[in-house]
């Protein structure tokens, strides 16, 4: 079964750690500019807010379908799609079909570089300090989100219960 | 400089527009980088000759070699200059991400001199540096200012750092702003930047640190990651920051007032503070610096007022210090602050210090333009922090900093009023410098004041003195727990003092040692570039080994824990020495008279007393452990070509100031 980074936005704080784990491991620099995983940031009237982006995975990859000499495969273990470095061009479809901005081509490489789940290991996940990141099963993405939605009822209930009792007091 | 490094010290002349660059290898054998090669760049060029304000006046920042690396916490921007403040050396130290963005537009350090005609900002586009035209942003807020450049120059990604209206007004204690909520604010840099008519630093890196053995150093990251969040205290900072434990300072007497407050809000029936009370009803996010798992800062979104970042000495001052209980005023302060650019700190004590005068009936309302500084008087603590920063009225006195306050009021308050005292006697300062409001009546505190690198404590904290004196007030805490922050806090004293008793508050000793620990530890991370929260600094376990195991990783070559404790140590003598010839000698490493032999007022530590030859004999001990001479408190020859700074020796022998071969 295949397994996917999530982003916990609440949980995000714009640290970068994501970033310099991945360039480091893949790129052997400590470069955001050449992280497959990104930050963004906006600094809004004293405010920060931070979105990690990165690869989902597609099921039906743009990248893969826009190569024009099918550079993208997907790796049968991991699930990741892995650009074939001997035959990528640089040509930028990719770039250009991706609808997250999470396949760039390397300035000094010349060719496209994307996240490959560092082979079933991410170093993002595990160098995020705040969990905002995690490696689920694919097929659990949605009963965590399911679970997440009860948790805030829950929540929603006890809030209800105890201002109830304070109307009787 | 193949690695670590970005490799290039980039210099500015303002005043004709020069730009030159100097390889960074000139320095970063002995001086390592960040502080390091920011003190001798001072030493080299800004003498005694030159004022603040003048062009030959330099200000320099710098990252360090794990700047913008995996390290923990690989933030920081440390920034130096002649201080307005003090006349000594001015010195600021900020988080934020534009420490990491300037190395990875391949500098180590930026030194700026001169002074431009019209205002200016400094753009660097990696390679390429441009001085431009800033006339359309003077006068903007420092949130205003970096938004206008991003657009300007049409790339979001840009980091800057700027100065608001009060370092374009030279408010002596103006800060310089990074992002959003990071401010080097203390000794007025702000206003040396607004002097040289320099509004803002914008920088834009992409070329990344470069790393001898990659895989290695990851894995000396992924050790110095876990170390830091399986700390004790990491939970507390990691979750609700300092802000509890900064209200408990207050409780205890450790804070605020510099005790001259005797009476103190407290926790609610729930444990609660007024400042968890308002971060629940206000907080938005903690959010932390780049490259740090600690993230210590909360964000708040308040309608009306707006939107500000806030940690740790941003909560007790304008609240406690200045005895206001209105959260939303204090919120609109830090804001102001903030905004505006001015050290929230300086301005609380000297507020303070107002207010004490006006209780004390030595001064009137008449004396500040008609506004009683009555203790947490909106008028008074936002009125004149308004005032100050345009420096309107008696505002224009608060800008100068506080000698100047004290010679326009023993002008105008006849002396009897007085009682035959100068108003500076009241004054909580060190060399002019405001005192952070920890209550130097305890001995450790007041070593470390005394004998700051910038006159005032927080570089040489004493932190572990803080657990013991707070833990009585701390309610979320059983007699257990209490029990557990106490023997915890004597242990970690006795580790680095040697000496069993070394945490109590009552004796004096192992004071010398903690002080002196802390400031060898902070000299580090400020050399190498990353935050001094990770440290010993604030319960956080990362030793002079960790830095020296991630350099070592990261340059390819072997470098010591012992070495950079040596090269700490060097750097304090190089400073030392620079102060020793800007006129510092052992009667400027004090505190304020009034605080000796004058028992603590309230808390658990209510009697405790600092006396005051027990205090000059720490002193004795304090220059003994660095080998300085005891009666001048300067560095030996010795001392000196031991580190290295034998050039050094020979110019403070040229002065007069060897004492001792």
């Amino acid at each position: 079964m295949n397994y996917l980074i999530t982003v916990d936005l609440d949980k995000c704080t714009g640290c970068h750690i994501c970033e310099l784990a991945c360039s480091l491991y893949n790129m052997k620099e400590c470069n955001p500019e050449k992280s497959r995983i990104r930050i963004v940031r906006s600094e809004i009237d004293g405010l920060i807010y931070t979105i990690p982006t990165l690869c989902q995975q597609c099921e039906t990859p743009m990248c893969m379908e826009m190569c024009p000499i099918g550079a993208i495969e997907r790796n049968a273990d991991t699930g990741a799609l892995i650009v074939d470095e001997e035959r990528c061009i640089g040509c930028r479809r990719c770039v250009n079909a991706c609808p997250y901005g999470a396949i760039v081509v390397d300035p000094d490489t010349h060719i496209a570089s994307k996240c490959t789940l560092c082979d079933g290991e991410p170093k993002c996940v595990e160098f995020c300090p705040k969990d905002a990141l995690e490696y689920v099963r694919a097929d659990r993405i949605s009963i965590k989100k399911r679970r997440e939605s009860i948790d805030k009822f829950l929540e929603y209930q006890k809030v209800l219960a105890s201002s109830s009792v304070e109307r009787e007091e | 400089m193949a690695y670590l490094y970005g490799g290039t010290i980039l210099r500015i002349d303002v005043t004709d527009q020069e730009i030159t660059r100097v390889p960074t290898s000139k320095y970063a054998k002995q001086y390592i980088g960040g502080r390091g090669i920011n003190a001798r760049i001072l030493y080299e060029e800004v003498g005694p000759e030159v004022k603040p304000f003048d062009p030959e006046n330099l200000i320099a920042f710098g990252n360090g070699p794990l700047s913008g690396t995996l390290f923990s916490g690989s933030s920081r921007t440390d920034m130096m200059a002649k201080s307005p403040v003090t006349n000594l050396i001015g010195n600021a130290n900020m988080g934020g991400n534009w420490s990491a963005e300037l190395k990875y537009a391949g500098y180590d350090n930026i030194v700026i001199k001169g002074i431009s005609e019209k205002p200016v900002y400094i753009y660097i586009d990696n390679d390429d540096v441009e001085i431009r035209d800033a006339s359309h942003l003077w006068g903007k807020d420092t949130y205003e200012t970096p938004k206008l450049i991003r657009e300007e120059l049409a790339d979001p990604e840009i980091k800057v750092i700027c100065i608001g209206p009060a370092g374009e007004n030279r408010v002596v204690f103006a800060s310089i702003q990074s992002c959003v909520g990071d401010s080097g604010a203390r000794t007025g840099m702000g206003a040396v930047l607004g002097s040289k008519n320099v509004k803002a630093i914008a920088v834009r890196g992409t070329k990344g640190v470069k790393i001898a053995d990659p895989d290695k150093f990851l894995e000396v990251c992924r050790e110095i990651h876990d170390t830091v969040k399986s700390a004790e205290f990491y939970d507390e900072v990691s979750k609700i920051g300092v802000m509890d434990s900064e209200y408990s300072y207050v409780l205890s007497g450790y804070e605020a007032g510099g005790d001259a407050h005797k009476t103190a809000p407290n926790f609610d029936a729930e444990g609660k503070t007024e400042f968890r009370k308002f971060w629940d009803k206000f907080g938005y996010k903690r959010s932390g610096c780049f490259g740090c798992p600690v993230h210590c800062m909360e964000n708040y979104r308040v309608p009306q007022i707006g939107n500000t970042v806030i940690s740790c000495e941003l909560y007790p001052q304008l609240t406690w210090e200045v005895r206001n209980n209105d959260m939303m005023l204090w919120y609109k302060c830090v804001n102001t602050c903030h905004r505006f650019g001015i050290d929230n700190t300086s301005m609380a004590i000297t507020l303070a210090w107002l207010m004490e005068l006006y209780e004390e009936g030595i001064i009137t309302a008449e004396d500040t333009d008609g506004v009683p500084m009555e203790w947490g008087s909106k008028d008074a603590i936002l009125g004149m922090l308004q005032k100050t920063i345009h420096r309107e009225g008696f505002g224009n006195y608060l800008a100068d900093g506080m000698d100047a306050v004290a010679q326009r009021l023993d002008e105008i308050v006849p002396e009897k009023r007085r009682r035959g005292k100068s108003t500076k006697y009241w004054a909580m300062q060190v060399n002019n410098n405001p005192m952070y409001g920890i209550n130097p009546r305890f001995n450790g505190m007041a070593l470390a004041y005394a004998i700051g690198r910038r006159s005032d404590l927080i570089g040489d904290y004493d932190a572990f003195q803080s657990e013991v004196l707070y833990a009585p007030v701390y309610p979320h805490w059983s007699d257990k727990d209490k029990q557990h922050a106490v023997e915890h806090a004597y242990k970690e004293a006795e580790r680095i003092s040697g000496l069993k008793d070394a945490g109590d508050p009552n004796s004096y000793n192992g004071k010398v040692q903690i002080v002196s620990w802390i400031g060898i530890v902070t000299g580090i991370t400020d050399m190498v570039g990353t935050c001094k929260w990770h440290t010993d600094w604030l319960f956080l376990p990362l030793m002079p080994e960790h830095f020296a195991k991630a350099l070592s990783a990261g340059l390819g070559q072997e470098i010591t824990g012992e070495d950079l404790i040596k090269a700490s140590l060097m750097l304090r003598n190089l400073e030392r020495s620079y102060e020793a010839l800007h006129g510092r000698t052992r009667k400027h490493d004090t505190i304020p008279e009034k605080e000796f032999n004058n028992p603590v007022s309230r808390g658990p530590w209510k009697g405790l007393v600092l006396e005051k030859d027990k205090f000059e004999k720490m002193k004795d001990e304090y220059y003994s452990l660095r080998g300085w001479d005891l009666k001048n408190g300067i560095p030996t020859r010795k001392t000196l070509e031991d580190c290295g700074l034998k050039d050094v020796a020979e110019s403070l022998k040229k002065q007069g100031l060897l004492h001792v071969e």
